[in-house]
């Protein structure tokens, strides 16, 4: 079991690691582009909204009602 | 609480446990030192457990919180798990997940400081962590 979930969470990583890796060559190749549409205030904002809604999960920070 | 569990209190955001809201595991004690059991508050806000208790901590930008704090702070904080980000602090406790945390990137943890800047500063004093 121990073994077979290690093995599982492995493949992932590796897929994952691959899956990124590939993802980032269009945008090395469109680096220009990348530079320059800096992120504005708001949009970093806005990406901090949606970070701490997926990482506040259902547990601590906020409190229930 | 409701019939289907603790429901997350979006007026009251991120201010961490609520100073009015008691909790007390003292009853618990050996149960929790034997290793197997920790015990949380209704809401999840407050734990116990090996470590001793612990209260999220108020993270709204009032003076309570993480008004005062720096940007450096808050990813000192993250990424090493020291309290209020600075040296010669003591850890932050579980459950607190700054070691999964930790792995966001600087421009990710600099938004999320950003946005947490932007949120109503909520004056809450959130208790010290108890020892069991
Ligand atoms: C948006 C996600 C989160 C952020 C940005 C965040 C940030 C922080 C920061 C900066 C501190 C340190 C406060 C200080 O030093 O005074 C803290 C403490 C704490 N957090 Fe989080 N947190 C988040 C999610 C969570 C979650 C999901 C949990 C629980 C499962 C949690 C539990 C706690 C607890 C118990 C403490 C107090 C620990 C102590 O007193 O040592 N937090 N949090």
């Amino acid at each position: 079991m121990f073994k077979n979930t290690f093995l599982t969470a492995s493949v992932l990583t590796v897929g994952l690691f691959a899956l990124t890796n590939c993802n980032q060559q269009p945008a090395a190749d469109n680096q220009t582009t990348a530079e320059a549409s800096a992120p504005s205030d708001a949009d970093i904002v806005k990406r901090g909204e949606y970070l701490s809604n997926i990482l506040v999960a259902t547990t601590a920070t906020h409190p229930k009602r | 609480m409701t019939p289907q569990g603790p429901v997350l209190d979006m007026a009251r955001r991120f201010m961490g446990h609520p100073a009015d809201e008691p909790f007390s595991a003292a009853d618990k004690k050996e149960l929790i030192q034997s290793q197997f059991v920790a015990v949380f508050s209704p809401g999840m806000t407050a734990a116990a457990g090996p470590w001793g208790v612990s209260f999220a901590a108020n993270i709204t930008p009032d003076d309570t919180g993480i008004g005062a704090w720096t940007e450096a702070q808050f990813i000192k904080a993250i990424r090493e798990g020291k309290s209020k980000g600075m040296e010669g602090t003591r850890p932050i406790l579980p459950p607190m997940p700054w070691p999964s945390y930790k792995n966001m990137t600087d421009e990710d943890l600099k938004a999320l400081f950003a946005y947490l800047k932007t949120i109503k500063p909520i004056n809450n004093t959130v208790p010290k962590p108890q020892s069991l």
